[in-house]
Formats: structure tokens, sequence, C-alpha cells
């Protein structure tokens, strides 16, 4: 068990008093000193916003990328180095408008990838716009009659797109937040975790009183079609807990020819076989 | 000098593309040198589409814009290029068409159809074949190494298929009679042991070379034949290809790689590369090493999908948003792919920076028949750190981006040491933090550009390199893919030419040596606007006195240089 205080970083975080990113931090920093993995062999890669500082704050290694980019770097560095655990890290905004695509085909080639979203339903560093996940209807400074659009409902995006570990937490509840963290990382594959994140600054809608009243824990389902139906339910009652999971083949245990990490490769490099074949 | 020029058309789906790969191997095979380029539109089937070969005994570095025999597999074809056959030429067609020709080509009408209907679908692919079977009788060339050749060919495909096309050859063979014009000897020549490849092979293949084992890209013209050999090779030199979903996603996912210890790339043209930008600036900023093939093809927006063109110079040069360090560099050759792509890779890890190789269609897939290249090799990944020697203290980390004298930080790996580093694209200091101050900010910026510095003295020797007379007063400068094309038209002219072939930083003092002194200095590039005319301007004191411009999608022929030269006074 890696001690708290190894995860300890001279800088401190810079949120707003109060922010749900909090919980995450602590929550995560306690998985990972559960879990017992070794600092230096986590990789966390994330993107642009409030959220996406996380990294600088736990001492474990960390790129941080381009706004909507983490899940592009963190299959890059799971390619390149199978043995590592990799964590990418964003919030809804990075990772479900800018990263939208990135998304849906992380969650397609089940690659061994934990990915967490800190979910808050507005954008906080850029001072309250509207999100992806904004409810219907939700006023915002460029939503001035509400917001036209459905919300992204991740929980069911991720279910369809593949992801084969699916879950929803909420930063008011810390302790089932850290079992979800705990089974995200250790689970082999795809794994999503939708944070339910209060924005104490920009979101006077989806505070922790409103999600208080609203947030109840469920099982994992036992198929995709009852995970989805479940995913669909948004309102008076808001399900946590873990969807779906199911222990599929990962992108790299799919390429038959990975025999050695590339990290690990052989650089005694011969082409004259590619070159005869030029012959 | 012995010259045999080939050029077959026809719709897309007609096999016009095996068929030259057929016809390239055998003029290999019988000893002689070989370029061989295509012209197709994008699309699948139909359109019109070219393959030729041209076969020398004296090494070949371009193609040229007159032919000797025109395997025509349409009438499209022959109106497109009657006129490409010099005095003597001739022509195959099918005999239902009964083209207009000049009175000094020789027709060969065959009965195309009534030799090919048997063969149902198949029917136009053999009836390349025919052609293929009557031009080698035109050439003399002995049957027998031709039925050898198709023998290998089509060795995967089995047994009937090679008799199919051995009998679509003999048939080709038998209607027509030798020609003494075209006389062609199995020269015995020294350089049997050549390799005949086009350049985006050879950057592949110098990728390997060089270590890389990780790419990921997205298919775009003319760059994704880059992405199929690195994919056909990754269980020989445990490789990893990566289709990524966007342009955006491959980079950033090669980036991710390099991070974590491995060497990478990514390939694209101009629009994916667009695509590219702001993760080019992250690797400035984040000082992550990769390496960028960008295969041009003439834009702007979709532009010309399929042909060539050099028009992306100043973008590759200024790409990407903020100021920040890379490198930029234009092979002129398949021998100059493999190379500049092996110092590519020991640049970019050197100095933890973006490096952009700068190819084009015309490179990227023309064939060239060269000397194999030389393996001697070392992988440099410069500061790379894998043992620090020491634990590091609580709260610290590792300081991923320290002060040093040279600007070159020692960068670590992920899981191999024990400590930790974050790499960012925020403004940051020694240990990866963000921070927002004036003084930190322009010394983190002052600590990057010294890299630079550097790099100049690593490239001043090698970045320009001359050709032809050293005394003549008129000097072509060029870069890239034209290089074969300026050689072969300096056969005939008296004149210097100065290749530019690292681009970024700009070889100032060096280019100004080599070009030394002048009365004309021609720019030849091609684009519209002189890119490299504007970076010479902009750097130099160096004075263009012409310039010849092409920007029609298609490459300049040696003619085109020559008369160039001879009209400019």
């Amino acid at each position: 068990m890696v001690k708290l205080e190894e995860l300890e970083t001279k800088g401190k975080p810079n949120w707003c008093p109060g922010c749900g990113n909090y919980s995450i931090w602590n929550s995560l920093k306690q998985a990972i000193s559960e879990l017992g993995l070794k600092p230096e062999n986590i990789v966390m890669t994330s993107g642009i916003g409030c959220s996406s500082k996380l990294p600088h704050w736990i001492k474990v290694n960390c790129f941080n990328g381009l706004h909507g980019r983490p899940l592009p770097l963190a299959m890059g560095v799971k390619l390149a180095n199978n043995d590592l655990t990799v964590i990418a890290d964003g919030g809804d905004g990075d990772g479900y408008a800018e990263g939208g695509n990135h998304f849906i085909h992380f969650c397609r080639s089940n690659a061994d990838i934990t990915y967490l979203v800190h979910d808050n339903q507005i954008y906080g560093l850029t001072k309250g716009q509207a999100s992806p996940t904004s409810d219907e209807g939700f006023m915002t400074k460029t939503t001035p009659f509400g917001v036209i659009e459905r919300a992204i409902n991740p929980v069911l995006l991720a279910i369809a797109s593949g992801a084969t570990f699916v879950a929803r937490g909420y930063a008011g509840d810390q302790k089932h937040l850290v079992q979800l963290m705990k089974a995200a990382i250790l689970h082999k594959g795809a794994a999503v975790l939708d944070i339910l994140q209060p924005c104490v600054t920009f979101n006077k809608k989806n505070t922790y009183e409103w999600y208080q009243k609203r947030v109840y824990k469920i099982k994992p389902l036992k198929t995709r079609i009852s995970a989805m139906k479940k995913a669909e339910e948004w309102g008076d009652k808001i399900p946590i807990g873990v969807f779906y999971q199911s222990r599929e083949k990962t992108y790299t245990e799919r390429m038959p020819h990975m025999k050695t990490a590339l990290i690990k490769s052989d650089y005694k490099i011969n082409i004259s076989k590619l070159l005869k074949e030029l012959k | 000098m012995v010259e045999v020029v080939w050029k077959i058309g026809g719709e897309a789906g007609y096999g016009i593309l095996s068929s030259g790969d057929t016809f390239s191997h055998l003029m290999k095979d019988l000893g002689y040198y070989v370029f061989s380029i295509t012209e197709y539109p994008s699309l699948i089937r139909g359109g019109h589409n070219t393959y030729t070969v041209r076969a020398s005994d004296k090494p070949l570095t371009s193609h040229t814009h007159e032919i000797d025999i025109l395997m025509a597999l349409d009438e499209l074809t022959i109106e497109k290029h009657k006129n490409e056959l010099r005095k003597g030429g001739v022509i195959i067609y099918n005999g239902v068409l009964k083209p207009k020709l000049r009175r000094d080509i020789i027709p060969v009408a065959l009965p195309l159809d009534s030799l090919s209907n048997k063969y149902g679908v198949l029917k136009k692919v053999m009836q390349a074949t025919i052609g293929i079977g009557a031009s080698a009788r035109l050439l003399s060339i002995k049957k027998e190494i031709l039925h050898e050749l198709l023998k290998q060919r089509f060795k995967k495909k089995g047994k009937k298929v090679i008799a199919k096309n051995i009998e679509a050859f003999d048939n080709g063979y038998s209607l027509v009679k030798d020609s003494n014009f075209f006389k062609i000897k199995a020269s015995k020549l020294n350089e049997k042991d050549c390799i005949m490849l086009d350049g985006n092979t050879a950057i592949t293949i110098g990728a390997i070379r060089a270590g890389c084992k990780f790419m990921s890209s997205y298919p775009m013209t003319p760059a994704t034949s880059i992405m199929q050999y690195f994919s056909s090779k990754q269980a020989e030199h445990n490789l990893i290809m990566h289709q990524a979903e966007d342009e955006i996603s491959s980079i950033n996912t090669a980036l991710g790689a390099s991070y974590a210890g491995v060497r990478s790339m990514a390939a694209t043209s101009g629009g994916g590369f667009a695509l590219m930008n702001e993760a080019l600036s992250l690797a400035g900023c984040s000082e992550t090493p990769i390496v960028i093939i960008l295969g041009q093809r003439p834009g702007p927006a979709t532009g010309l999908p399929t042909r060539t063109e050099q028009g992306d110079l100043l973008y590759a040069v200024h790409a990407g948003h903020g100021e920040f360090q890379r490198i930029v560099l234009a092979p002129g050759d398949a021998s100059e792919c493999y190379s500049m792509t092996l110092d590519a890779f020991n640049l970019a890890d050197k100095y933890q920076l973006p490096v952009i190789i700068l190819t084009d269609k015309y490179q990227g897939v023309s064939y060239q028949m060269i000397k194999p290249f030389n393996q001697s090799y070392k992988i440099n990944r410069g500061e790379l750190v894998k043992k620090t020697g020491k634990d590091l203290k609580l709260k610290e980390k590792y300081p991923r981006y320290k002060f040093t004298s040279s600007g070159v930080s020692p960068r670590t790996i992920p899981g191999i040491i024990k400590g930790v580093q974050c790499s960012i694209g925020d403004e940051h200091d020694e240990e990866g933090y963000i921070v927002e101050g004036a003084v930190e900010r322009k010394k983190m910026m002052d600590k990057r550009e010294k890299k630079m510095a550097l790099v100049r003295k690593e490239l001043s020797n090698k970045s320009v390199s001359v050709y032809g007379s050293k005394e003549s007063g008129s000097v072509i400068i060029s870069w890239g893919s034209t290089k074969g094309i300026i050689l072969e038209a300096l056969r005939e002219l008296n004149c210097r030419f100065v290749q530019v072939k690292y681009l970024n930083p700009f070889p100032v003092k060096e280019l100004e040596k080599k070009v030394g002194n002048y009365k004309k200095l021609f720019l030849v590039e091609n684009n519209m606007k002189g890119q490299l005319g504007a970076l010479i301007k902009q750097n130099t004191n160096l004075k263009i006195t012409h310039e010849l411009l092409k920007y029609d999608g298609r490459q300049f022929n040696p003619v085109d240089i020559i008369s160039f030269v001879r009209r400019s006074k």
C-alpha cells in the first residue's frame, strides 16, 4: 500500500472552495493507495479545464495535453508500454464536446485504460457556458433562452459504443466513489467512470442538494440492453454505481503479433530482409 | 544510352497499376535502370489512369515527356497520349478502334476483344497482359524471361492464375513481329543488386531502421502507403500501427507513445496536417520528440487528391500557434528519403522537438532504382535518462524541464525510473507545474529556443547539396522532389544545382556560401507562389533572377527545366 503522503505534491489544488473536484482528487489518491499501485507505474493524461489540472496534484506521471485529447495521449502511452496503469482524466466539455470523437473510438477500442470524467454539466474554467451534459432548458451565459439541445447521456453512449466497464459516481459520496475508481482501474479494458461533480460557482441548478435528493445506488446489470435501459433513467431519480461490466479481450490482446511491449523492443534492427524483397 | 519509355493507359479497374508494376520488374530483371510514375484520378473505377515505365542502361532520376510504346486500353488513352510518342514510336491498341495517327507512328492493332472475351470480368485486365506480351516482342525480349517473372509475381495466387496470364501474354507475344528498332538485350549491369522502390517505402524502411516502433495515422493520399507498409511489417519488427479515428487523434496518440519512451511517427497530407497543428504546437511546448511525414498534394482544401505539388513548405515551417521549435527537412529522392528519415528520428530525440519530413505524391509513389541502403546507423536518443540514480524526495517530481546550458533537459520514461515526471502544454516550471509569471515564462521560452543554436550547428554542413558545374554563373535552386528532374536536365546544361534539404531552421550562411558567385539564379518550384523563394528573400542576400513555377498538379519534365534555362536572358 502506498502511503497517501507519498502521493502528495508541492503544488496544491486551486479549485473553488467546496468544488466537487476535491472529493474526486481525494478519492483517486485513496484508490491508488488502497490498490497498492506504484506511483512511477501510473500515467495520468489530461486535457484542459478545472478537472484536467488534477494530475498535477497527485505524484504520478502525467501528460497534461490539449483540450479534448487526453484519450489519444493515453492510448499512445498504453500501446507503448502495456505494463503501465493509464488513467485519462478530464471534464464533460473536454471529453464529450471537444473530444467526442475520441470518446466513441476509445470505447470501441476496449484499450485497457481508465477514463475519469468530472461531469459538472457546465463549463467552469471559462466561467459558465453550456456543456454537452447541461440539462435541456438550463440557463447559461451562452444559452440565454435555455439549452435547446438534448443532453448527452455519457453512460448510455459509452455502453452503446462498446466500453466494457461503465459506471457513474457522485462526488458527494466519496466512499462509494473510491470503490468505483478501484473497480475501474482494476478492470481490464476500456473503463468509463462519469462522475457527477457539483460546480459550486457556476452551476446553481445541479447542486449537492439537488443530487443528494436524487442519487441512489445500483448493482451491475447483466446485459448491455438492460444496462442501457437503466442508463436512460435521469430526473427525479439518478442511478449511480456500475451499470455494465464484462471481461473481453483488450485492444492489445487482440493484436496477434504483439509478444513484447514496444518499450522492451530489441533495438538490434536488421532491414536486410526488407531490402531483399525490393530486389 | 539505350532508353525505352513504355506507357499503359485506361480506366481504373483495368489492371493499370499491376501491369505497370509487372513491366517495371521485367525491365529491372533484364538489367535496366527503371523510373516509373503513375497518374490517376481520385476514384475506384473508371477515369483515366496511366503508368509510365522508363528504362535505361544508365541510372535514371526522373520521368520524361516522351514515350516509345503506348499500350492503350481505351480510346481516351490514344487521344490523350498519342502526341507524346517519339518519332517511330509504337502504339498498341484495340483493333476495333480506328484512331487517326501521325504517319511517323507505327500502329499495332490487336484483336483484344476476341482474345480476351473468355476471361469474363477479368477481360480488361487480361488485355493489359496481352499488351505486355506484345510490348515484350517489340523489344525482342525472350519469352522465357517474362514467363519466369509472371510465375514469381503470381506465385501466391496459384497455378491457374499463372497459366492464364502466361496464355494471355503468349497471345500478345505471337501477334507482333520482332522489331529492330527497339532491340533490347538482357545486359549484365553491375548494379544487379539495386533495389526498386518508391519514396514512401524508403521513408518507412528508414523509420523501421531508426527504431520507430509506433505509428498512428489516418489514411490520406499520398501518404497512405506509409501506413500500409508499416502495418505489414508489424510482426517482423515488433511494431504497432494504430489507425486513428482522425488526424487529431493520430498525432496525439503518437505523442503519448513518444512520451512513454517509444520512437513514434505520424504520416499524412496537407488536410490531415492541418488537423494536427494544435498538437504540433503541443509537441513544441511539451518538448516531446515526434516525426511527422507530410506527403504534399495540391490544395487548397481537398484540391487534387491524387496529384502532386510542393505547396506546403511555408505551411510546414509556420504551422501551429505560438512560437516553438521545429525542424523541417525535404528529401529529394528515395535514397535521401531513407537517410534523412534516419536523421529525423535522431534529431527529434536529441533536441526533443517535432521534425517534419516534407515529401509529395511524385516522390512518394514513383518507383526508382537505387543502390541498397547503407544499414549502418547509430540510434541516438539524446538525453533520455533511464536511471536517475536516486529516489525522489517526498513531494518532489523529476525536473523534466530543468534549465541546462544547452537548453535540452534530460527526460525520463514512466515506469522505468524511480520517480515521476510531468509533461505539459501549459507554460511551466522545471517540474512541469503550470506557471503564469512573466519572468518564469520568458525563461522557459528562452530555454526552448536555446536548443535551436545546437540544431543550427549540427545541420550547418548538411543542409544544402550542390551538383553540376562549379564554375558556371547559372545556378538553379530548388528543394524536394524536383531534384531528380533537375539532375536529368543538368546533363544538357552548363549549370550548378543547389538543393536545399533542411528548410527549418533556414540554412542562411550555408546557402549563400554554396550558391557562391552567380549571374543568374533560377528558382524552380512545384507551386504557385515560389515558397522557397520567399524564404530566400526573407533570410538571405541572394536575388532570384528567374522563376519557374508549376502548379497544375503535375511534376516538371526535364525539358521544362532545360528550355527555361536556355530561354532566360
